[in-house]
């Protein structure tokens, strides 16, 4: 009998029905959490086409395709000679190996199966698919850090809300759509569970969970540099427990099974090596490690000594261990043990060392400070619900409270210092929605009593009842508005600001149909087919990884910002004057300039307006020779029209951006659409360019490949050649130049 | 080894003797030959009426080519038009043991032997790749492409011929060359003149000697581009189950024509509007689609993703490249499209024979190395395959594709080299089983996996792995 009608007038419902049926729900809406994940991050693919979008990605997937065709020890030992020319990258211990390894064991497992999948559908659609089990993570952690709390009667109802939060909140999907193959596509999901096996295994003192947090921990060491956040995360919460006075041993339990296995697997990447020992990053971990034992002991001899003894003690240990503690620290650094405190550690405290210290890192569009509207963007209505939440966790303080709250404080921190570091917010941000949320709905969506009481049509309970039920309704509705505009909001945002490629430009044609600008494609496609295999192509270091990915080509300088020096030089030999840059370049054995021109059509990311970055950086290693003042007119303008200082002028990459530019004009004045200024059509003519040749423009001019040319023959200068060559138009012929004007299509 | 190396030297001594000439059997009463460099490549037919001047019947003509042109012989058709014949076809084949370092013979099998004194209409058509070049090689844009052509001025002939004539198609403006003529040749003998659009050498009537090896060399200007396809890669995958035959195709392209001097200049480029015109230049690429079926799911990519300029124009694909191509570019790209297959599969029970074209693609090319593959479906056994032209190498291999769980397609490639764009009309057959057994192999084979993984996971569930103490 499954349902029946008991004499009370209640429907009975056997009890394992019910349970197929809460598992059925439930299966379903992860099926649909999935599912909205998954398709909300399909619109690139949609609207281009199945390709890895920006920078980062395309070296991870060459990467990627580099562990398919070889082997993993291969991968391992890889010494890249095409990239950093001509020194080379150790690519194969300078890289977290984690992403390529899971999608190769994902290639191979499909091909295992029947199911030969292309290595590029794989690397594009991987951070998708991960996004679905993040949402996953995330239930499991919400529900594990509310597991023990009293309040609240139905815990599923916040943990399915924080579920569907993360799988469509903008500050997650901006680094995981379709085609953004980088680290941080599984970093996410892998920091999900690593804290949701940390807060289960605190919860449970289980070795198991411990030595699982381990296993995931070291997958995440093996994935992303940001695991350095949970090496510092876990401890703090540990050590904030301690003060709290709530050691006990399913804390030590399960902190040394981590951290013990854990520091002893991440060790294992070669990247990683011996900097958990060595690394100020990882001291907080040690220091809490070597703690809790300490702590352990006192609790022991707290309950065998006597009180006095014991605070005796107590002082001279503890004297004892802060000078051991503090002279092994100042030894180990001063004989070089330990690292000293890195540049990104201190950029971490003050938002402006990097900008005063290390332009390279501040040059990165993703380190810069969080502005406050992208709070908004990024998190919407979360970012109210988030104090709520945290408050609601102090109301509980659970251990596992008291980690969402350290969580809370360090994010909300460092997605302040960092763009970038807002997705590691977003997950406390979401379990902290999911849990106010999931309070509200469970007082405020439940109607039963008013609604028995008007049934019932109890006179004196139903007009107090009505009111409750009115207001109940109101505040209810009003939060599924929130929730309706949230997904609305994702949508648009997830559609307008996250889905672009980078490497494809949408616009739209006069007719208002789709046109797609395809410049850097072609310019790399032009490189790869029809210069020799082993041609050097210079270009400054954002487009490194792509040249290396579409081009092919032997690059100097790319996203792996490891050596300063190089990327200073290239950013000289773009600064400086043609004459010194062709000395460099020659230095360096540059076949081909790449640079990047958006004046012609208006495309604002160009090397021009990047160029600051490039004098800024070399002028930290070569202050004598360039200056950033130079580069600004006496009242302090950016000026590249005819008013642009000669230091402007005359700089190679200046040349190279607007040479032959005014002849498209046809005798009129051409202007940059970028800067919006205008250069007169005399002066634009007078732009040249003697020791390099054009090779190749794309068609919307946004990308520019220039030839260094041979050295000449009877070792004449080469600038003195063009020289000559230009006095040598006569008048007559100069006359001729500038009547004929050839009829003027200009194409955008 | 003394013993070897005079061995050794006996036999080059043997060949040496045997390279001579073949016999004089023949004459020529009459020798048209015409040339046509419309194209890329060059297209010749020689219309040869001959006449046995031997004593015996005999049965075998030998045709002449200049020896260096021998490796560029794409195509070899030899066809007897008088006396009239069932099957005019012949066959014709090198003889490398006549050839010379000048002249190398293809020796043609008639059908019956032919009586003394009597004649027959012989027709040798071939085409010829390789033989267009640009004069001067470099050029700024928008230059004018001369092109470098050397071939033979008289009939190149293992016999006499007594009256001779030479038609060149495509080259009206055409200059010659001035090359060192022997001292008996008279040059005003061998002015051309215009006639129609052919260039006309003659007729000249009065005897030339067999083997007058006497080189002409034009230069004339050619507006259209020299593409060349390095390697062409073609697969048919054939699908009973979607009945769809689908076709993809990568390109190794390139143009031979004039190369730019100095770089590309993209105002230049702009200025001179030369997407509006005729160039030299590739700038857009016409792929005849299937005549008279369905062409679905077309697609054009290259090694760095989509490229979305391509369009559907009076049944052509014309295809957009990312960069024009300049002489000496190359651009590699792929594309393909699917097609019903019972437009191209003939079956009689279990047999299935389909009928594919041996090409698609560009309409003016040279193809140096072509790939030719058709993926049988996985469970057909392949039987035969049959090429209307000789192949270099015909391989039979298994190819695992998408739930290919038991034996894998089947994939049958055939190597061809030196081919032209008009071999598109030529049809590859291949004849193969696949029966009701075949076709539920496949998702017969998969179900029983699935099966196996849920029952797997079904006893796998069973076992508790709990170290909770047993209550």
């Amino acid at each position: 009998m499954a349902s029946l009608i008991d004499n009370e007038g209640y429907l009975r419902v056997d009890p394992s029905i019910l349970k197929l049926t809460k598992l059925l729900l439930l299966t379903l809406i992860f099926v649909s959490i999935s599912f909205a994940a998954v398709s909300s991050r399909l619109f690139s693919v949609i609207r281009f086409e199945s390709i890895i979008h920006e920078f980062d990605p395309w070296f991870n997937f060459r990467a990627t395709k580099h562990l398919v065709n070889t082997s993993f020890y291969d991968f391992l030992n890889w010494f890249d000679d095409k990239t950093w020319y001509p020194l080379g990258r150790v690519t194969g211990g300078t890289l977290y190996p984690g992403l390529m390894v899971t999608s190769s064991v994902i290639y191979h497992v499909l091909k295992f199966l029947g199911l030969p999948v292309d290595i590029r559908n794989i690397c594009v659609l991987l951070a998708p698919a991960f996004s679905s089990v993040t949402s996953l993570a995330m239930y499991l952690l919400t529900l594990e850090v509310t597991s023990s709390s009293t309040t609240l009667r139905t815990k599923k109802t916040g943990a399915l809300l924080s579920a569907v939060f993360m799988g469509i909140t903008p500050g997650y999907i901006s680094r995981s759509v379709a085609g953004s193959y980088d680290n941080e596509a599984i970093a996410i999901t892998l920091l999900l569970v690593t804290f949701f096996l940390w807060v289960k295994s605190v919860n449970t003192g289980s070795v198991f969970y411990g030595s699982l947090t381990a296993v995931f921990y070291f997958y995440m060491v093996s994935a992303w540099g940001g695991y350095v956040f949970i090496t510092n995360i876990i401890p703090l919460h540990v050590f904030i427990l301690l003060l709290m006075g709530r050691f006990d041993y399913k804390i030590y339990t399960s902190y040394c099974t981590w951290y013990a296995l854990g520091t002893l697997m991440s060790m294992q990447i070669p990247f990683v090596g011996f900097l958990p020992i060595r690394s100020n990053d990882h001291m907080a971990a040690f220091g809490v490690f070597g703690l809790i034992q300490l702590v352990l002991l006192v609790s022991y001899l707290k309950d065998t000594l006597s009180p006095q003894k014991f605070t005796r003690l107590m002082y001279a240990f503890s004297a004892i261990v802060a000078s051991v503690g503090i002279t092994g620290l100042v030894a180990a650094t001063k004989l070089g043990l330990i690292a000293p405190w890195t540049g990104r550690f201190y950029s971490l405290w003050d938002t402006n060392y990097a900008k005063v210290h290390i332009p390279i890192i501040a040059s990165v569009s993703e380190h810069q400070p969080t502005p406050w509207s992208s709070f908004f963007f990024d998190l919407n209505f979360m970012i109210w619900l988030f104090p709520v939440g945290v408050y609601f966790c102090f109301q509980e303080l659970s251990n596992s409270a008291v980690f969402v709250i350290v969580y809370a404080v360090l994010g909300s921190y460092f997605a302040g210092v960092m763009v970038r570091l807002m997705l590691t917010l977003a997950p406390v941000v979401c379990v902290c929605a999911g849990i106010t949320l999931g309070r509200l709905f469970n007082i405020y969506l439940d109607i039963r009593e008013e609604v028995a009481n008007w049934w019932h049509d109890k006179k004196d309970e139903t007009k107090d009842s009505l009111f409750t039920l009115i207001s109940k309704m109101v505040v209810s509705a009003t939060f599924i508005f929130y929730l309706t505009f949230y997904v609305q909001h994702c949508t648009w945002v997830t559609s307008n600001a996250y889905s672009s490629p980078s490497v494809v430009l949408a616009s739209r044609a006069p007719d208002g149909s789709q046109m797609l600008i395809d410049d850097y494609r072609e310019a790399y496609y032009w490189l790869r087919m029809n210069t020799p295999e082993d041609a050097k192509v210079m270009a400054w270091w954002d487009y490194g990884y792509q040249i290396g990915g579409m081009a092919d080509r032997t690059t100097f300088v790319d996203n792996n910002t490891w050596n300063n020096t190089h990327i200073a030089t290239v950013g000289r030999a773009m600064a400086t004057s043609e004459e010194k840059a062709e000395v460099i370049m020659r230095e360096l054995g540059v076949d081909y300039v790449l640079v990047i021109f958006g004046g012609l059509i208006g495309y604002s990311g160009d090397d021009i307006n990047k160029f600051l970055w490039m004098v800024r950086i070399s002028e930290g290693i070569w202050p004598e020779e360039i200056n950033e003042r130079n580069y600004f007119t006496d009242r302090g303008a950016y000026r590249v029209d005819d008013l642009a200082t000669d230091t402007m002028k005359n700089s190679l990459m200046y040349k190279l951006s607007f040479y032959r530019f005014g002849d498209v004009y046809a005798g009129n004045d051409p202007v940059d659409r970028v800067r919006q200024q205008k250069l007169s059509a005399n002066y634009a003519k007078s732009i040249t360019v003697d020791v390099m040749e054009e090779a190749f423009t794309s068609e919307n001019w946004i990308v520019r490949i220039y030839k260094l040319k041979d050295k000449d023959t009877f070792g004449r200068d080469l600038i003195d050649i063009g020289k000559k060559e230009r006095k040598q138009l006569s008048k007559r012929n100069k006359r001729m130049l500038s009547r004929k004007k050839p009829a003027l299509d200009l194409r955008v | 080894m003394r013993f070897l190396t005079l061995f050794s030297l006996i036999c080059s001594f043997l060949l040496v003797v045997q390279a001579q000439p073949p016999a004089q059997n023949w004459e020529n009463v009459k020798y048209e030959r015409m040339v046509d460099v419309l194209k890329s490549y060059v297209k010749e037919r020689h219309v040869i009426h001959a006449k046995n001047i031997a004593v015996e019947p005999t049965d075998e003509y030998y045709f002449a080519i200049p020896s260096y042109l021998k490796d560029e012989v794409s195509l070899f058709v030899a066809i007897i038009d008088k006396p009239r014949y069932q099957d005019p076809l012949l066959t014709a084949e090198l003889v490398e043991d006549l050839s010379s370092d000048e002249i190398a013979y293809y020796k043609t099998k008639l059908p019956y032997p032919i009586a003394p004194k009597s004649e027959i209409h012989l027709s040798f058509s071939f085409i010829l790749t390789n033989q267009l070049e640009a004069a001067p090689k470099e050029g700024p844009m928008g230059a004018k492409q001369t092109i470098f052509f050397k071939t033979t001025r008289l009939a190149l002939s293992a016999y006499d011929t007594l009256q001779y004539e030479l038609k060149i198609l495509g080259a009206n403006e055409a200059q010659e060359v001035l090359v060192d003529l022997p001292a008996n040749v008279d040059p005003e003998e061998f002015k051309p003149s215009v006639q129609n659009r052919f260039l006309v050498y003659g007729p000249y009537t009065k005897r030339f000697k067999a083997h007058s090896n006497l080189p002409l060399v034009l230069i004339f200007t050619k507006i259209q581009p020299l593409p060349f396809v390095h390697s062409l890669k073609r697969d048919f995958w054939v699908s009973h189950w979607s009945d769809s035959l689908q076709l993809e195709e990568y390109y190794e392209l390139t143009n031979h024509g004039i190369q730019l001097s100095q770089g590309f200049s993209r105002v230049d480029w702009m200025n001179g509007k030369y997407t509006m015109r005729p160039t030299p230049v590739i700038t857009s690429i016409q792929i005849p689609l299937p005549k008279d079926v369905d062409t679905t799911d077309v697609y054009f990519v290259d090694k760095v993703g989509n490229v979305s300029t391509s369009l559907f124009h009076n049944g052509e694909l014309v295809l957009k490249p990312r960069f024009p191509i300049f002489g000496g570019w190359n651009y590699n790209f792929t594309i393909g499209w699917s097609n019903k297959l019972s437009s191209f599969l003939k079956h009689n029970n279990d047999n299935h024979v389909l009928r594919v074209p041996l090409l698609n693609g560009l309409n003016d090319a040279t193809y140096e190395n072509v790939e030719f593959s058709v993926y049988l479906p996985e469970g057909a056994k392949f039987i035969n395959i049959e090429s209307p032209i000789d192949y270099k190498e015909l391989t039979v291999s298994q190819e695992f594709s998408y739930l290919d769980i038991t034996t894998g397609h089947t994939k049958v490639t055939l190597v061809y080299d030196n081919l032209v764009d008009e071999m598109r009309d030529l049809e590859v057959l291949v004849e193969y089983e696949y029966g009701l057994a075949g076709l539920l192999r496949k998702p017969l084979a998969a179900s029983v996996y699935i099966f196996g993984a849920l029952l797997g996971l079904f006893f796998l569930r069973k076992i508790d792995l709990s170290i909770k103490p047993s209550a």
